[in-house]
Formats: C-alpha cells, sequence, structure tokens
C-alpha cells in the first residue's frame, strides 16, 4: 500500500461516531478515537489471529503489574480485539 | 456445515420461570444466577464476543433470531446442536431435586422456546448427573423427541464418568439412540472438585488453560478404563471444548500402560486408543493456535484418528469462539467434509435437519 493521506472523516464526524470505516490500498482501515487522549488511530480492521474486526473492540489503559500487585499504565493505551481479547499497543502497532 | 456447539442463553428469567413448577418458583427467583453454582472468578473483561448484540437479560445469544444472524445465517450453518450456558452446571448443585427441576424446565423451555422456532436448531438433554437414575428418567422421557439430539453432561464432576453410578445415564442415552456431549467447565464449581488436582486455581487463564482439558482427559481416560463401550453397547461420547494438542499424548500414555497394568482392568480386551477411534468424537473448539506448526498438529492428531474424530465447532457467543470460515481456511483441505460435516451428521444419526443426506 502507497504511503498516501487518505481523506476518510471530519474531526466532528469521529467525535460523534466515535470509529470510522475506511478502505485504503485494497484493506479495511478503522480510524478509532481514544477518548483518554483525544487522539485519533488508525488500525486494520482485521486482527491478525483469527480475522476479527478490531475496530469493535474496546480502547483501555494497560493492565501492568509485579507479582502480587497490579497496576494501569494509564498513558499506554491499547485495543483489545472484540473476539478473543488479544492486545495491541495504539504507539506501536505491537 | 454443521456447529456442535452453540451457546444460548437465559434472557427473559421469569420466561424460564414460567417452565419451573409453581412450587419452586419462589426458591429459583430468589437464588443467585437460579441456584446454579459459577466460578469464583469471571473472565477478566467478558465472557462474550464485545461486538455481539445483547438480548433480554443484557446478555448475548439469548434470543432465537440472534443466534440465527450472528451464526447460523452469518456462517451458512446446516445444523447446530444447542448446548445453553450456565444450565449445564445443573449437575453440581448441592440439592438434587432442584437439580432436577431446573434441568426438566430447561429441557423444556428448549424445546419451546428455541427448537420450535428454528429447524436448523437441535438441542442437548440436560440432566441432573449427581442423580443417575432421576438423569435416565429424564432422559427416557425426551427419548422420542426429534428435537434432541445429544445427553449434555458437564466437565466438572463428583467422580470421573466411568464410575458405575452413572451407567443409568449412558444406557438411558444410548438406549435412546443419543451420543452423550460432555462439555469442558464447571471444574471447582458447587459440588465439583478443583480442576487439577493441586487445589484451587488463583486466576481464570489457569482454570481456562488447564481446567477444562483436565476433567475432559479425566472422563476419557475414566470411560475407557471402565471397559464403558463394552458395557454400553452402542454408546458414543462427544467430548465438548477440551482442546486436542494433548490427545496424543494421552493416548500414547494410556495406551502404553495398558500394556504394562492390563491385569488392573482385565475387562478392557484392546488397546484403549482403538476404542477411542469407534466411540469417542472431539469438538474442534479451542484448537490450539500453534505460532505456525499446524502442520505438526495434524500430524499428531492424525496419529490418533483424525480427521475422523474432530467435529468442527464454534462455541458462539463465547469469546473464545473458532469462526468457522477461518476453521475452513485451516484445516488441511483434505479433512474438511469430514470435520465441518460429515462426522457430526453420522455422530448425531438422523437427528439433525440437514438439508440434504450427508
Amino acid at each position: 500500500m502507497s504511503r498516501a493521506w487518505h481523506d476518510v472523516a471530519s474531526v466532528d464526524q469521529l467525535h460523534r461516531d466515535g470509529v470510522v470505516i475506511a478502505r485504503a490500498g485494497g484493506r479495511e482501515i478503522g480510524v478509532m478515537l481514544d477518548e483518554h487522549s483525544g487522539r485519533p488511530v488508525a488500525i486494520r480492521n482485521r486482527c491478525p489471529h483469527m480475522g476479527a474486526p478490531l475496530c469493535k473492540g474496546t480502547i483501555r489503559s494497560r493492565e501492568t503489574g509485579t507479582p502480587g500487585s497490579y497496576g494501569l499504565e494509564t498513558d499506554r493505551r491499547v485495543l483489545h480485539c472484540p473476539w478473543h481479547g488479544w492486545e495491541f499497543d495504539l504507539d506501536s502497532g505491537a | 456445515m454443521i456447529d456442535c456447539d452453540i451457546h444460548n442463553e437465559i434472557g427473559d428469567v421469569e420466561e424460564f420461570l414460567s417452565y419451573v413448577s409453581s412450587a419452586q418458583r419462589r426458591w429459583f427467583r430468589g437464588q443467585h444466577q437460579l441456584g446454579l453454582p459459577g466460578y469464583p472468578w469471571a473472565h477478566p473483561h467478558s465472557f462474550y464476543r464485545d461486538e455481539l448484540e445483547a438480548g433480554p437479560g443484557g446478555e448475548p445469544a439469548s434470543r432465537v433470531d440472534l443466534v440465527q444472524r450472528e451464526v447460523l445465517d452469518a456462517y451458512e450453518v446446516d445444523a447446530g446442536l444447542l448446548t445453553g450456558d450456565v444450565g449445564v452446571a445443573v449437575s453440581l448443585m448441592p440439592n438434587p431435586y432442584r437439580a432436577a427441576e431446573f434441568a426438566r424446565a430447561h429441557n423444556d423451555w428448549l424445546a419451546d422456546r428455541w427448537l420450535d422456532a428454528e429447524p436448523r436448531l437441535r438441542g442437548s438433554i440436560l440432566v441432573p448427573a449427581q442423580d443417575p437414575a432421576a438423569a435416565a428418567a429424564e432422559i427416557e422421557r425426551l427419548a422420542g423427541d426429534p428435537r434432541f439430539a445429544a445427553v449434555l453432561l458437564v466437565g466438572g464432576s463428583e467422580r470421573p464418568y466411568g464410575e458405575p453410578r452413572y451407567l443409568p445415564i449412558l444406557q438411558a442415552a444410548a438406549g435412546a439412540g443419543l451420543p452423550v456431549a460432555i462439555h469442558s467447565g464447571g471444574e471447582g464449581m458447587g459440588i465439583s472438585p478443583a480442576a487439577g488436582g493441586a487445589g484451587y486455581p488463583s486466576f481464570y487463564i489457569e482454570w481456562h488453560t488447564l481446567g477444562s482439558g483436565g476433567s475432559i482427559m479425566a472422563h476419557l481416560v475414566s470411560l475407557l478404563c471402565h471397559g464403558t463401550f463394552d458395557r454400553v453397547p452402542g454408546l458414543k461420547v462427544l467430548m465438548m471444548e477440551g482442546g486436542l494438542a494433548w490427545l496424543p499424548g494421552i493416548m500414547w500414555r494410556l495406551d502404553t500402560n495398558w500394556r504394562g497394568l492390563r491385569a488392573e482392568v482385565p475387562w478392557v480386551t484392546r488397546p484403549p486408543s482403538e476404542v477411542l477411534r469407534e466411540h469417542v468424537r472431539f469438538t474442534t473448539q479451542p484448537l490450539e493456535h500453534t505460532d505456525g506448526n499446524d502442520a505438526l498438529l495434524w500430524q499428531m492428531l492424525e496419529a490418533v484418528g483424525a480427521p475422523d474424530i474432530l467435529c468442527f465447532a464454534s462455541d458462539y457467543p463465547h469469546w473464545d469462539f473458532d469462526p468457522p470460515d477461518r476453521m475452513l481456511a485451516r484445516l488441511p483441505a483434505e479433512w474438511r467434509q469430514r470435520v465441518m460435516h460429515d462426522n457430526a451428521a453420522k455422530l448425531f444419526a438422523g437427528r439433525l435437519a440437514l438439508r440434504e443426506a450427508a
């Protein structure tokens, strides 16, 4: 897929709908709004595990911890797949 | 395509309670989760796929039209077996009389509200396994009803199902021409001991990794060691949702042990793995994700009888379901027809309303 800008939605539309699905380079790309940071993120709408529609998942702060203690990385946001719960880092995509 | 494990939920509790006798309705209404035991921990996020539509009561898969749209139509399913959901824990209730009433009500509710509404769906008969005589009577009550295609037992149990106390259940099922489906779950719930034999696990992830497979292994080995398939002619067992990658290891171990320890179970006259190939089937979900080693998995499963022992199941609407299209693409080409359709059509022996002959 070529590196190019694609106009998919206005910021207002994104704020209203939370997620916008677009097609680019033959792929379905979802643009989601992370309500915590107000930042839009673009994600291929297909989980690499079993093909779930990733953009129907939820964006959350990443749970963290050391053995016996639980924490939340509030500035590290992850998308949870709606099916099997696999997590994808919004910054790195990993 | 045949889906052997479609979970349907009790959405409208009052509708369900209308099938409970008036003398017992107040008790069931007053209990947490209708008196059914549960796990001490839920899935950390949700037991269900996130994107499914919620029905009455807020749960997915709680109306026929949702199951039709989200599974049967979405994946062109020819026939599906409904396995209920929390109801399967009925056998783990401490009170066997309440359990018998719940099972009876669940079966009547299922037939009326689900099976009459959608001919592609067939039901599994819920029974109170803690009272095998009552369980057998419930199977006999429904044996002639073509809307039911299996008897359903739960993985969690007081003793493994090869124990002679359970023979009336297995005999009634075989007598009715129904396979017995043993669905993982319930290990450590109610009157069932904790999964794994090492005490209670701390986390849901431990149960999901070990507990469900562990009970299925225990029932399988027990049924084979008790010579159950000779004692109960015609018995077929469908092991559900216990995983599969462990199966070759357990069967190699059991066959080897049989050679050395046969005298303890002298009625077992053939290698147990031979008996398994004839009488036991396994649903595919959740088929282990192998991180690129699928070829190894197929090779190992072939050693214990795959593809003929495998029947596809999606586990809709649960979070760990296997989508049929992905499973079809993943299976070796020469396995697909048998795993996705033929093996289940044969197992349920004419009880499914298939559009064409298998």
